[in-house]
């Protein structure tokens, strides 16, 4: 039991830490939360759908859907909260908040309330290893995510673009005196977290099926676990993300399935009153 | 003397709205603007003059009306035992929110806020025994006050004035009291508060429990005037209704939330020819009056106001 | 017995000393300097002084009353240190911009009040007594800083030099013994400089209150100050009146040695 507990806290786990990825890169480059990121998320799925719906291979849905997504992004950064970037904070947040709420009615509309099935990628059928019932989805959802991961930190560390983009995002103005345009590098990285925010989506649906409603509470995760690791912290977000999963399928298993979602936002009100910075950030004296 | 006479003008013509009312379907949506400029004055209150932000309100008004639900069918309890255990309970719920709520600021605490929003949601619908889980709590009875029953949507809309009322005047001599300077200031900058002798603490508590308040009194008219609670009511788009409702108006200003009231429950019904689009219309307004108009529309009211006067006085 | 006595504080920020071993005292009626080079650690004094650091090693004592002391649990929350006595002003202003002159300084009589949320139900006319008395106090201190003119106008929309004014005038609400001002001459012309020294002697008469006072422009210091702490690298290099301060070998090299200041 408590194997299959674990196995299942790692794969949701892994998935919040693909999301919370996404979250820290924008909070990083924006300095706010993005609260539609869980709604980009859902467009993503039904995008992937209904291209998938057309007879197109899956793979190749896939590919299209996270292109499509990632222009979403885009547009997210261009057409709205560029707009709002000199005015105060509370108008930015309350912009993505109406870009979620515009996203999730627009998505009810378009793709109906029904939650659709989804198809997976890996086999749902489990295989013994060792006497441990483990199914090829599970860990192939921990795989991609964590490659994922990995790709983007070598990406951030090891390829030129990503370098600037990370640069700009940490520190905006000697990434300009540097002569990187800041502003095409903030775009990039909605792009970037949207596409990622896609993926995720298709991998989380073959479980919980396509609904419109999925991307509150995934969302609400995503900066949980964001939080939790310390934002704007790569590896932050995957520990995060992980231990957020662990938690909330130990407490699921062994308390109660119906409270699920209730214990990862126990774990936010925790951190949030404990160690705000996370854990992986250093803690920063509070100079009144 | 002219402030008072044009406040008696204002109050007559509100008593007077239900006989330019044509049917019950549009006297329903006027009452739901009234409990909406509470559940705004309420957050204009945190958030407008505060200026914590709170993304969670609609958990406060759910608590509110599920007090109220359950304390009158289980026990029959009327209009005031209701209201008062709404506000008792509603403050507690409030207090255990603001306590970890103390420690963060800006975006982590509208997060908290939604956080919280979201458990309560997952205990009303969970919770079945009490709830009645996601078929929600039926047969609440109308309010009866002194042998007075308030069973007809007309008679409700007086007893939801009062309130609106109440709370809009309870709000304006707060804001200009020492209360509401301290407030205030907590929004202007808290460091130099708490440096001016302003327990920063405690007037973030203070103005987290009075805008529950708030929110209970909302939850308590809403849950008699429907005379049913569902979870459905109290989701995250309706934490963000609230929010607009004090934002469209204009934040932290007196009459903000009557603005924002009017505008958030009325718009819904015009946009009805949208169809199915309605909200996404609905929602894509008010993104465009949020970029275009940051400080609310109460501001180009004020300036339309002052031009029609220069006008009229000419 | 000081008013004001630091007793070997030391404010340590992870591995960095700000300040060092330092001693100050100012007594009753008195108005005092703190001076020294940028970085020096003047202003981590101040927030020492009204509660916003904690002290890693020494005391502070206000009034025979510890407010900060290495042990945590005798440190006093800044509002209750601003309701003994002690009030500041900032070196980057900082007003409620949004509220009004008068407004601003109403706020400062916060301590010195008492109506709640509930008075407004149960006690009105208490309350609207209180109000209408802060109201005629604020209006006095506005009157003596000469402000009395743009008592409804919006702070944040005032010249700069009034704004200095305003900031003290809020301190002044709070009823101190002793006023923290943190360099109320920045960014004023010698003019204004003049009529500031004027302003602060008198508001120690009026007011009768003790005044410390961290500045750069060392004609206005040595000019107004009874009593001058001087401080490089966190550590109090000299003290004493403005003559003896000016002889002292370590203060000139302290100021000469830095050619930018």
């Amino acid at each position: 039991m408590l194997f299959q507990f674990i196995l299942n806290g790692l794969t949701n786990g892994s998935l919040y830490a693909l999301m919370a990825v996404g979250v820290t890169m924008v909070y990083k480059s924006l300095g706010m939360l993005n609260f539609a990121h869980g709604d980009i998320m859902m467009i993503g799925t039904f995008i992937a759908l209904t291209i998938i719906k057309l007879k197109v291979p899956l793979f190749a849905s896939l590919i299209v859907a996270v292109l499509a997504t990632a222009i979403i992004g885009f547009l997210l950064e261009r057409l709205i909260l560029r707009r709002v970037e000199f005015s105060s904070f509370i108008n930015l947040l309350i912009a993505t908040v109406g870009v979620s709420y515009i996203l999730r009615n627009g998505a009810m509309v378009v793709f109906g309330t029904n939650p659709q099935r989804f198809p997976s990628l890996f086999s749902q059928f489990p295989v013994n290893v060792a006497g441990f019932k483990v199914s090829p989805q599970s860990i192939g959802i921990i795989l991609v995510s964590l490659t994922l991961i990995v790709a983007l930190h070598l990406f951030f560390t090891r390829v030129k673009v990503g370098k600037c983009m990370e640069l700009a995002s940490s520190d905006a103005q000697s990434a300009a005196m540097m002569g990187i345009n800041v502003s095409h590098m903030r775009f990039l990285t909605f792009g970037i977290s949207a596409g990622l925010a896609c993926i995720a989506g298709a991998l989380i649906a073959p479980l919980t099926y396509a609904r419109p409603d999925m991307s509150a509470a995934i969302g609400l995760k995503a900066f949980a676990a964001a939080i939790l690791g310390g934002i704007g912290n790569l590896w932050g977000a995957l520990l995060g993300g992980i231990i957020l999963g662990v938690v909330e399928a130990l407490g699921a298993g062994y308390i109660s399935s119906a409270y699920r979602d209730a214990f990862s936002f126990l774990v936010l009100f925790f951190v949030l009153f404990v160690k705000p910075t996370g854990l992986l950030n250093r803690k920063i004296e509070n100079k009144l | 003397m002219n402030k008072k006479f044009w406040l008696v003008i204002v109050l007559a013509a509100a008593c007077a709205i239900p006989l330019a009312v044509p049917n019950d379907y549009i006297q329903q949506i006027v009452n739901m603007i009234g409990i909406y400029i509470i559940l705004g004055t309420g957050i204009n209150i945190l958030t407008g003059y505060t200026g914590q932000l709170s993304l969670g309100q609609a958990a406060f008004f759910g608590i509110g009306a599920y007090v109220t639900a359950i304390l009158n069918t289980w026990t029959g309890a009327q209009f005031f035992v209701c209201l008062i255990a709404s506000i008792l309970i509603t403050g507690a719920a409030s207090l255990v929110l603001a306590i970890p709520a103390l420690k963060v600021k800006g975006p982590y605490l509208a997060l908290l806020t939604q956080g919280f929003g979201e458990i309560i949601r997952i205990v009303m619908i969970n919770w079945t025994p009490v709830t009645n889980g996601t078929a929600g709590i039926l047969k609440i009875e109308s309010p009866r006050i002194f042998g007075f029953t308030f069973d007809t949507l007309t008679r409700y809309f007086y007893l939801t004035l009062f309130f609106v009322v109440l709370g809009l005047l309870y709000q304006k001599i707060l804001i200009e009291s020492r209360t509401g300077r301290a407030f205030i200031a907590i929004r202007e900058d808290s460091e130099a508060a708490e440096l001016t002798g302003i327990n920063v603490t405690t007037y973030k508590i203070r103005s987290f429990v009075l805008s529950s308040v708030y929110c209970a009194v909302a939850g308590t008219l809403y849950a008699m005037m429907i005379r049913y609670v569902s979870p459905d009511t109290f989701i995250a788009n309706t934490s963000s209704v609230i929010l607009w409702t004090a934002i469209v108006g204009g934040f932290g200003t007196l009459i903000g939330p009557i603005i924002g009231g009017v505008v958030m429950q009325t718009l819904p019904e015009l946009l009805r020819f949208c169809g199915n689009w309605r909200l996404v219309v609905y929602g894509i307004i008010l993104l465009i009056v949020i970029l275009h108009f940051p400080g609310g529309l109460y501001p180009y009211i004020q300036k339309l106001l002052a031009f029609f006067k220069r006008k009229g006085s000419r | 017995m000081a008013l004001l006595e630091l007793k070997n504080v030391t404010k340590r920020f992870g591995g960095l000393t700000a300040v060092e071993a330092l001693d100050l005292d100012v007594q009753e009626h008195q108005i005092a300097a703190l001076i020294g080079p940028n970085g020096a650690g003047k202003t981590t004094v101040f927030n020492m002084i009204t509660g916003a650091y904690h002290v890693t090693e020494g005391r502070v004592t206000f009034n025979g009353t510890v407010i900060n002391d290495e042990k945590s649990y005798n440190a006093m929350k800044p509002h209750k240190i601003v309701e003994l006595g002690i009030a500041r002003t900032f070196q980057n202003i900082r007003l409620f911009k949004k509220m009004s002159v008068l407004d601003n300084v109403m706020t400062g009589f916060h301590s010195v009040s008492k109506a709640g949320m509930f008075n407004i139900i149960f006690k009105p006319s208490e309350m609207k007594r209180e109000e209408d008395e802060n109201r005629v106090k604020a209006m006095k201190i506005l009157e003596f800083l000469k402000l009395q003119d743009i008592a409804n106008s919006q702070a944040g929309g005032i010249p700069y030099g009034t704004q200095r004014l305003l900031e003290i005038g809020r301190a002044l609400a709070t009823r101190p013994k002793l006023l923290l001002l943190d360099e109320p001459a920045a960014g004023m012309n010698s003019s204004e400089k003049k009529a500031l020294v004027k302003t602060i002697r008198s508001i120690r008469d009026e007011y009768n209150l003790a005044v410390l006072l961290v500045e750069h422009d060392m004609e206005l210091v040595m000019d107004i100050s009874e009593d001058i702490t001087v401080v490089n690298f966190g550590r109090r290099i000299a003290h004493g009146t403005a003559s003896e301060v000016q002889a002292n070998e370590d203060v000139i090299e302290a100021y000469l040695g830095r050619s930018d200041d």
